[in-house]
């Protein structure tokens, strides 16, 4: 097993810790007391996403966590896996844990970023914007673009969001995956 | 790795006018500017502070040793403002290997009474916050609920385990530091200041028999330490047992032991009645600017 040293942890790596890997947030070097030297490092649990301090004797070594970083492209569920495309043109699935919420942005050909830890996925994010059709709202009101007022839509992959009441059927939408949000209408 | 050169003007500039206040803080207060050696033949004994070698020759880490020097010749108060170098991982702009440091020793002055010098400095430098002043003991105590001075191992380590998150195995003073440290970040008070410490705290401040404390300060900006400050030992025995201590210490650890400072130690023995401090004027920028 590959090991580094608490010096040498910068923010990205990967730890194995207790059982689990970890994305480094951040490594601070602390003294306090003029005493023994401190590592603090914040990570997160890349399985769960939650995110603890924890803290290293300078100078220790921590384990290093296999992690590899994929783009995949989406190509179709059957309803117990989803199953992406690699560049390598190699086929991968994932199951519901691990493609979580990120699964209301898929379809066909959508491009994700997919985390594996000793080559089993763990994780998967949609990029941070994602363009998606209208397929069911109510009719869009002219002209209002300044009210502020939202109406709900759904859109191709079945995802729904709060949108602006001039919005359509048939809209194409940006929308941000990391809040859910939307963005704008496109133009097309 | 080390210092990188800030190139930023509006950064060089800020940088300027705060070396210009620290001078006539300074010059207002009849304090002298002295510049003593970076490179010299001795350094300090501190088994967690470490100097770089340059040949025969140590980069200084404070230049406490050669301004006690002076003291002893009767500089007077005397400051210094210069860079110093410690060899150690560096980790952020807090922790760098090169840092400005200004330190000062004022006489007939005790460490509340430096302390209160510090803050007025720090305020002028311009961290808008008025100081709150606390004992070690009182705050560990209230935040704790556990007697620093009185507290057992086994609390100790019951109470890391509750608020620290610690994977390796610790000495008691480890214990002692982290909580600390802990508590300080947790309170975020904006300018705190900490007085009295415990007698395995006192590295080179007085240690008062009977209120069982060591004489020294912590100052703190949004809970990072900003000065380190002490009513000075001027026992030159006292001192040689603290720096033989240390250096058995840099044995256990595989550190290479420091010659000790003979025309130090004799310094010491007539160091006149005073207080110093060691001010990190780099991360107080880092801090301002952030």
């Amino acid at each position: 097993m590959a090991s580094i040293s608490t010096g040498d942890i910068k923010s990205g790596s990967k730890l194995l810790i207790d059982g689990d890997p970890y994305n480094v947030i951040n490594n601070e070097a602390v003294k306090p007391g003029k005493g023994q030297a401190f590592n603090r490092i914040k990570i997160r649990n890349l399985k769960t996403g939650r995110v603890v301090e924890k803290t290293f004797k300078s100078g220790e070594t921590v384990e290093v966590a296999n992690i590899e970083e994929k783009s995949v492209s989406f190509l179709y569920a059957d309803g117990q896996y989803w199953h992406f495309m690699d560049e390598a043109f190699e086929q991968v699935s994932a199951n519901e844990v691990v493609v979580g919420e990120t699964a209301k942005w898929l379809k066909e050909e959508t491009r994700c970023m997919m985390l594996l830890w000793n080559e089993a996925p763990i994780a998967l994010t949609a990029e941070n914007f994602v363009e998606l059709e209208v397929t069911e709202c109510e009719p869009g009101i002219k002209g209002d673009t300044v009210s502020g007022a939202m109406k709900v839509a759904t859109v191709e992959t079945g995802a729904q969001i709060r949108v602006p009441l001039f919005i359509e059927r048939g809209n194409k939408l940006k929308i941000d995956t990391r809040t859910g949000e939307y963005v704008s209408r496109v133009k097309s | 790795m080390f210092h990188a050169l800030r190139v930023d003007v509006d950064y060089l500039k800020f940088r300027s006018g705060q070396l210009q206040i620290c001078r006539q803080f300074m010059a207002q207060r009849g304090v002298m500017e002295v510049m003593t050696p970076l490179l010299r033949r001795f350094t300090g004994t501190d088994p967690h502070v470490d100097s770089f070698r340059v040949g025969d020759y140590y980069l200084q880490t404070s230049p406490e040793l050669s301004m006690k020097i002076l003291l002893a010749h009767s500089s007077g108060d005397i400051y210094q403002l210069s860079p110093v170098f410690r060899d150690e991982p560096v980790q952020g702009p807090y922790h760098q290997s090169e840092f400005l440091m200004l330190e000062w020793y004022r006489l007939n002055m005790n460490e509340r009474e430096l302390a209160q010098e510090v803050v007025e400095l720090i305020q002028r430098l311009g961290v808008n916050y008025n100081a709150e002043y606390h004992d070690l003991r009182g705050l560990f105590l209230s935040f704790y609920k556990e007697d620093l001075w009185l507290i057992s191992d086994d609390v100790l380590v019951m109470l890391t385990k509750t608020h620290v998150d610690v994977s390796c195995d610790l000495h008691r003073q480890d214990h002692i530091d982290l909580l600390i440290d802990h508590m300080i970040r947790i309170l975020n008070i904006p300018l705190l200041v900490i007085t009295g410490f415990p007698k395995s705290m006192q590295l080179m401040a007085r240690f008062d028999q009977v209120q069982e404390i060591a004489k020294r300060f912590e100052v703190y900006v949004r809970g990072y330490e900003i000065a380190n400050g002490f009513y000075e030992l001027n026992d030159a025995s006292a001192q040689r047992e603290r720096m033989v201590k240390d250096n058995q210490l840099r044995t256990a650890l595989k550190k290479p032991v420091v010659e000790l400072d003979e025309e130090f130690l004799l310094a010491v023995g007539r160091l006149p009645d005073c207080s110093g401090v060691a001010l990190g004027l780099d991360r107080l920028t880092w801090l301002l600017l952030d």
